[in-house]
């Protein structure tokens, strides 16, 4: 008989433990990086989902489309009308500012009362294109510095210049004061002469009141309806003057229809000393309120505001905020992203340059659909941005 | 003992198949991450690029663009052999725009240049004008209806380059000047490597002569490493003179738009891309988007800051050096000064890439 010499009870217990000890550390590992691969995938799809977002929100900067949907039967909220006058892709046609002088008239006649998108019709070679309008006048008679009114004015029978008061009050009426501020050269002034008649020729929705010196209050006076309150200077402003501490915005699909659309946003100094949104004067207030109100978007991850994605996928959404600040266009972009498992959140603010509202008023035809600046077809080249005919 | 041996290889094994198994996994997608975001900062810089190209719009319509060195016959080269020539004083003389401001006529024109009307507009749309005007490049205007080619690279040292360096003491430590300001080391100062300037009172002139002038006025364009090869820009300008289709790249083709380009633009050019094969795997990777922008003669806003009239009778129209605007006050100089180059009307982004670009 054999006998075979087993393990002694030490040998087996410091083998189980050291097989314990293998298995254990085989299966951390294993779990690390099982966990690191989880990670990875949860940050690749996040990064993945932050890239389409940004692509989404790039595309809104260039196309505009959370704002005017050019596609037939898609929402275009701002080619209504507000208090008589129109919003930003209002058609010049709807807003009656078209050009009536007819083809024998040479097309620098200061009768072409519609409006001229040929960059030779801005040129400053052309006296047309010259204001004429009187830089110290005041909203109250504070006409000792000159008539200016029988230079220029847009009543033809006062003046021979009759051209770019056309100009200006065409261009708001059609599209209010972010257009007329894209529209008008960077050195153009809001403001034109009228005459003191009833009715005066002052913008739609706009105080009638002509100052004694012929120029329309509405443009000028502080507080009003065109002018931030702020400054002190009751006089003829332009684009960096009228933004200093408020801002001409873009509406959003949050706009409230109530509202004027063609006003001015007051945020910062203005919502100090006006009041800006309703009686707050808090400063997150106005900035929350100005946000929601100027916030333009499309749905990325949801249908109908249903998600549409995985539930345990981060959602990321979009949002472009247009305005003029202090002169400048601004396209302000910011993408989002919400973790369903955390609730961390991930903003990217960013500004860009890109199509502006001419631009995009450019790439849509007059009714609905996009418009090619190339195409042979006339009525494929027909945008928003001109017109030929009433 | 050898089953024991065997299953523990097994174990092993297979433990260390996972691990790598994972490891590549992970691997590979952070490999497909980078390659995503690649993309994302090829769209970027196509971005950028757009600024750079209305920049240049701004900037040629008072200083003309590049004559010296364009092959006439294909503008599409571009600046690929340009070799500047600082003794040509015709090269930049100054100009009044892409549309004349003093006259409507079609610019960029020196005073000397003789006129060239713009066609008058027949309908409202800037494209319903008539037919180009002139289709070549062989002339003192950028040419119509004809694509121009931009490589961008950032050179070693720029032509006229100025020293960032602000530490130069204005003020003469010596005599006879002994604490006058400003009689020494005016400011700006070129670029130290070009040039041993150490100008003087009594010699104003020190240190340079006409070598050293010419060599900081031509500079180095020797690309930097890594700048080149990125981005470029072409424009095609429509016959009314002020809007251009701008077409911004990034990606390797320098800007060419086809193999043809690239034969027509001779052996340095094809030196670039090896092959057709090899253009087209580039051209193929790139980003482009494509702009219609509008140039206009309005540089800044006449505003109060400019014409104040604060108190009734202190009216005032404000000098050339308070054109930066009140320093203590929230105007910036920069958003209030002159440009002197115009401003870009309006940018529109095209859906579709146009035939000619």
């Amino acid at each position: 008989m054999t006998t075979t010499r087993a393990f002694t009870l030490i040998e087996l217990m410091i083998a189980v433990t050291l097989g314990g000890m293998v298995l254990y550390t085989a299966f951390a590992a294993i779990r690390v990086a099982s966990n690191a691969l989880t990670i990875s995938q949860r940050m690749a799809t996040e990064n993945s989902l932050l890239r389409i977002g940004l692509e989404a929100a790039v595309d809104e900067a260039d196309f505009w489309i959370g704002s005017d949907d050019p596609e037939p039967g898609r929402p275009k909220p701002l080619r209504a009308f507000d208090a008589g006058g129109g919003r930003p892709f209002t058609d010049f046609r709807d807003a009656g500012f078209c050009d009536t002088a007819g083809s024998t008239t040479p097309w620098n006649n200061e009768n072409r009362m519609g409006w001229s998108s040929s960059p030779l019709a801005w040129s400053p070679s052309d006296p047309r294109t010259w204001c004429r309008a009187n830089v110290a006048e005041e909203h109250s008679p504070r006409s000792f510095w000159g008539n200016f009114s029988i230079y220029s004015n847009i009543e033809s029978s006062r003046a021979w210049h009759t051209w770019y008061p056309s100009q200006v009050r065409g261009i708001v009426d059609t599209m209010g004061f972010y257009g007329l501020f894209e529209y008008l050269p960077s050195n153009g002034f809001a403001v034109y002469h009228a005459p003191r008649v009833n009715p005066p020729k002052t913008p739609k929705g706009a105080s009638t009141t002509i100052s004694y010196g012929g120029m329309v209050q509405a443009l000028t006076a502080n507080g009003t309806w065109l002018c931030p309150t702020d400054g002190g200077d009751n006089t003829m402003k332009g684009r960096i003057r009228n933004t200093n501490g408020s801002r001409y915005y873009l509406p959003g699909k949050n706009f409230a229809a109530a509202v004027d659309s063609r006003r001015l946003a007051k945020i910062g100094y203005e919502a100090r000393s006006a009041g800006g949104y309703g009686t707050t004067s808090d400063t997150h207030q106005v900035l929350t309120a100005f946000l929601n109100e100027t916030r333009s978007n499309q749905e990325l991850m949801r249908s109908n505001g249903i998600l549409v994605s995985p539930t345990h996928w981060p959602e990321v959404t979009y949002r472009v905020h247009r305005f003029i600040e202090r002169g400048h266009p601004v396209t302000l972009c910011v993408v989002e992203l919400t973790s369903p498992l955390t609730g961390a959140q991930i903003a990217l603010p960013f500004t860009t340059v890109g199509t502006t509202l001419r631009g995009a008023r450019q790439q849509r035809k007059p009714t609905s659909g996009w418009a090619d600046p190339f195409s042979s077809e006339p009525t494929d080249r027909a945008t928003l941005d001109y017109v030929d005919t009433p | 003992m050898k089953t024991r041996g065997g299953t523990v290889l097994i174990l092993v094994s297979a433990i260390s198949a996972l691990l790598v198994a994972m490891s590549l996994a992970f691997l590979t997608r952070v490999r497909s991450d980078v390659e995503e975001g690649a993309l994302q900062l090829q769209l970027a810089q196509a971005r950028v690029t757009l600024v750079a190209a209305c920049q240049y719009i701004q900037e040629a319509s008072r200083i003309g663009w590049d004559i010296n060195g364009w092959d006439t016959a294909f503008p599409s080269r571009g600046t690929l052999d340009r070799t500047p020539n600082p003794g040509i004083s015709s090269e930049h003389p100054e100009a009044f725009g892409w549309i004349d401001v003093r006259d409507g006529t079609m610019g960029p024109r020196i005073t000397t240049m003789p006129t060239t009307a713009i066609l008058t507009p027949t309908g409202s749309r800037p494209q319903d004008e008539p037919e180009p005007v002139q289709t070549s490049s062989g002339s003192w205007r950028f040419p119509i209806g004809v694509p121009v080619r931009f490589d961008l690279y950032v050179p070693q040292i720029t032509p006229y380059a100025i020293s960032q360096r602000a530490g130069y003491n204005p003020v003469s430590t010596a005599a006879p000047d002994l604490g006058r300001a400003y009689l020494r080391f005016p400011d700006p100062q070129p670029v130290s490597r070009l040039n041993n300037w150490a100008g003087t009172t009594t010699d104003p002139a020190a240190g340079v002569n006409a070598t050293e002038f010419a060599r900081w006025a031509q500079g180095d364009l020797t690309p930097r490493q890594g700048t080149s090869g990125r981005t470029w820009f072409r424009l095609v300008r429509e016959p009314s003179g002020a809007v251009f289709t701008v077409t911004c790249g990034a990606g390797g083709s320098r800007g060419f738009k086809n193999w043809d380009e690239v034969r027509a633009a001779g052996a340095e050019a094809q030196a670039l891309f090896n092959n057709e094969t090899d253009f087209n795997a580039i051209a193929m990777s790139e980003t482009r988007l494509w702009y219609r922008v509008e140039w206009s003669a309005a540089t800044t806003v006449i505003d109060m800051n400019y014409l104040r009239e604060h108190e009734e009778f202190s009216f005032r129209v404000s000098t050339p050096t308070f054109i930066g605007g009140d320093p203590d006050r929230n105007y910036s100089g920069q958003q209030m000064a002159p440009n002197m180059g115009g401003t870009i009307q309006w940018i529109q982004r095209l859906r579709h890439e146009p035939a000619v670009w």
